[in-house]
């Protein structure tokens, strides 16, 4: 973990999906409206739930999610809600593949963006395991979660914290915020919601969800990527709040494909210089000599 | 509703994959031209003078191409330069060891200068064209050994590092194998080849295309054999399908990089006794359409992730 790593703590008990986090997001980052185009043919908004924008996109840093689970004979429902956005990985994919050094670990941890030096490459988007990063089609390069880094310079938390009306958003040191969360996770494995765990720090929590499609699944604090500085306690599955079970770093694959392309490039020159040895083979047996 | 799906897609579409169909060229028949210098002889000079000519132009395409897509042409002297933005990284040069756009970007701009002394040596053999000191020091670098030889592991860098960038994203199918850096430099070296058919198929040397048949028959097998590989490697993790059977991509990977890419070369360069096509003008149809098939490859790689995302 950096050391006196700022984060936020993402408590889905709490949240009651009153998309204050969302709105401060929008207000203090001064982000637009989605495309107007879209807006008017009914395409920007999924309009089939509560949750209104979908996912998490370069004018969205901050999305409420509305997991609902309705049993096939609707006779048990619950609702999930969780605040999601950037994890600002300790091992960040995007950061490790930015080919301009325009994506940068602040002092505080945190993963910010020198708009001047993005050059719109996208190569982050594709590199983000969590799908957070996305490129902004009005200006020509990526935007995301910067964990208000503006705020944090002045001695402030986050807008969305700050306007949280549940504390289901916690800002603070990454160290307090695994504290506060591997107590709340034993107040609920206490009060029976067994389901309880950790994504983003494994603080040796284990449960059972007890509710919904995948009641009866044991479930596990996950500490992807080297660790979450922006984490959450989650209910069930990961797969449930749209996170991957398992994200992992770009670069796993970067030294074993490079060596396949070496592998390859020597079998394919071998072939080739053995096509013309084999011609000047056959031509000096045509001619009677030694080949 | 359930919450949505973890992956964006960095929306690479047209004018990447062509940027890199055009990078695959020029690297590919620089390298295929490296393989003639060392196992040809005289009698492939008259093909070799005029494959001299292909990669530059192709070379000087792909940054148009690149820059196109970025939007704004002075932001790509970020790939190589460090912005007074990043004050966090050392030197005057942008170079990020863990990103294989920063290797490919560097070795984009490196390499070029090899295309062109290849070009303007080419350039008056072929045409009789000189221009004063360039064309004497492109000849004299042209027959330096050490200049071959890092020409040659550049234009293999170049072949290699756009498959091994898509290997180190986290986008379904791209990501799922370690495959596409092998891929890519198979394909790229196939284009090179098809290129060598083409010239030495106009030019109407029948000695050097015969060599140049048993080359791009080698290069095919050893292409389906990666391919397989990878289809093979898919279908374990149950994304075939975002390439075999989607509309967006299966149609054209089917026909284009099976067909015209790898079947065409293997069904009319094979053994002597299988093959169709023998006359040695017929190389140019057999050279474009494994260029189509390499251009089909390109297309049907690029936009499985999308494919992918949209299952």
């Amino acid at each position: 973990m950096t050391a006196n790593a700022k984060g936020m703590f993402v408590d889905t008990t709490l949240c009651t999906g009153c998309k204050a986090c969302q709105v401060a997001c929008k207000q203090w980052n001064e982000l637009p409206m989605e495309d107007e185009a879209a807006v008017r043919g009914h395409t920007a908004f999924i309009g089939n739930s509560y949750d209104n924008t979908g996912h998490l996109s370069a004018t969205n840093w901050r999305h409420v999610k509305f997991i609902e689970q309705i049993n096939a004979d609707r006779s048990d429902a619950r609702w999930l809600m969780m605040s999601d956005s950037c994890k600002h990985c300790e091992q960040a994919g995007c950061l490790e593949v930015c080919p301009t050094g325009a994506l940068y670990r602040t002092q505080f941890g945190s993963v910010d963006i020198h708009q001047d030096v993005c050059i719109g490459c996208r190569y982050c988007v594709g590199a983000c395991p969590f799908g957070v990063i996305d490129f902004n089609q009005r200006t020509g390069r990526v935007n995301k979660c910067i964990l208000c880094q503006d705020r944090l310079e002045a001695g402030e938390g986050t807008a969305c914290a700050k306007a949280c009306p549940t504390a289901s958003l916690t800002f603070g040191k990454v160290d307090d915020l695994t504290a506060i969360a591997s107590a709340r996770v034993k107040e609920l494995h206490a009060q029976g919601k067994t389901d309880a765990y950790v994504y983003g720090w494994d603080l040796g929590n284990t449960g059972v969800i007890t509710q919904g499609p995948n009641k009866g699944t044991a479930v596990k604090d996950l500490e992807p990527v080297g660790g979450l500085n922006v984490f959450y306690l989650l209910l069930d599955k990961p797969e449930v709040y749209g996170l991957p079970s398992a994200p992992q770093l770009p670069q796993r694959n970067f030294v074993p494909s490079a060596g396949v392309a070496l592998i390859s490039a020597a079998v394919l020159g071998v072939t080739g210089l053995a096509a013309f040895r084999r011609r000047r083979v056959a031509e000096t047996t045509a001619a009677g000599g030694a080949p | 509703m359930i919450a949505s799906t973890y992956l964006l897609s960095p929306q690479w579409e047209w004018l990447i994959m062509l940027a890199l169909f055009a990078a695959g060229i020029a690297s590919g028949t620089y390298a295929i031209m490296g393989l003639m210098h060392v196992a040809g002889d005289e009698g492939d000079r008259k093909v070799l003078d005029r494959m001299g000519l292909v990669p530059m132009p192709f070379m000087l395409l792909t940054p148009i191409l690149l820059t196109l897509d970025l939007g704004q042409p002075g932001r790509f002297l970020n790939l190589l330069f460090t912005n007074a933005g990043a004050a966090e990284r050392p030197g005057p040069f942008m170079f990020n060891p863990n990103s294989p756009m920063s290797w490919g970007s560097w070795a984009m701009i490196v390499f070029a200068p090899f295309t062109l002394v290849a070009f303007l040596a080419s350039l008056q053999r072929v045409r009789g064209a000189a221009i004063p000191l360039l064309t004497p020091l492109s000849r004299a670098l042209q027959g330096n050994v050490i200049w071959l030889v890092v020409g040659e592991l550049l234009a293999l860098t170049v072949s290699a590092y756009s498959g091994v960038l898509i290997n180190v994203t986290n986008q379904g199918v791209w990501s799922d194998t370690y495959l596409m850096g092998g891929l890519f430099i198979a394909f790229s070296e196939l284009s090179g080849i098809a290129v060598a058919a083409i010239v030495a198929g106009r030019a109407g040397n029948a000695r050097t295309a015969a060599a140049i048949r048993t080359t791009l028959f080698g290069a095919a097998i050893v292409s389906a054999v990666l391919l397989a590989l990878w289809l093979g490697n898919l279908a374990a993790l149950g994304s075939l399908s975002a390439i075999a059977t989607s509309l967006l991509v299966g149609p054209v990977f089917w026909i284009g990089a099976v067909g015209a890419a790898l079947l065409v070369p293997i069904v009319t360069t094979g053994p002597v006794g299988l093959r169709v096509w023998q006359r040695t003008d017929q190389l140019v149809i057999i050279g474009a359409l494994v260029l189509l098939g390499v251009l089909a490859f390109r297309y049907a790689t690029f936009f499985a992730a999308i494919a992918f995302i949209q299952r």
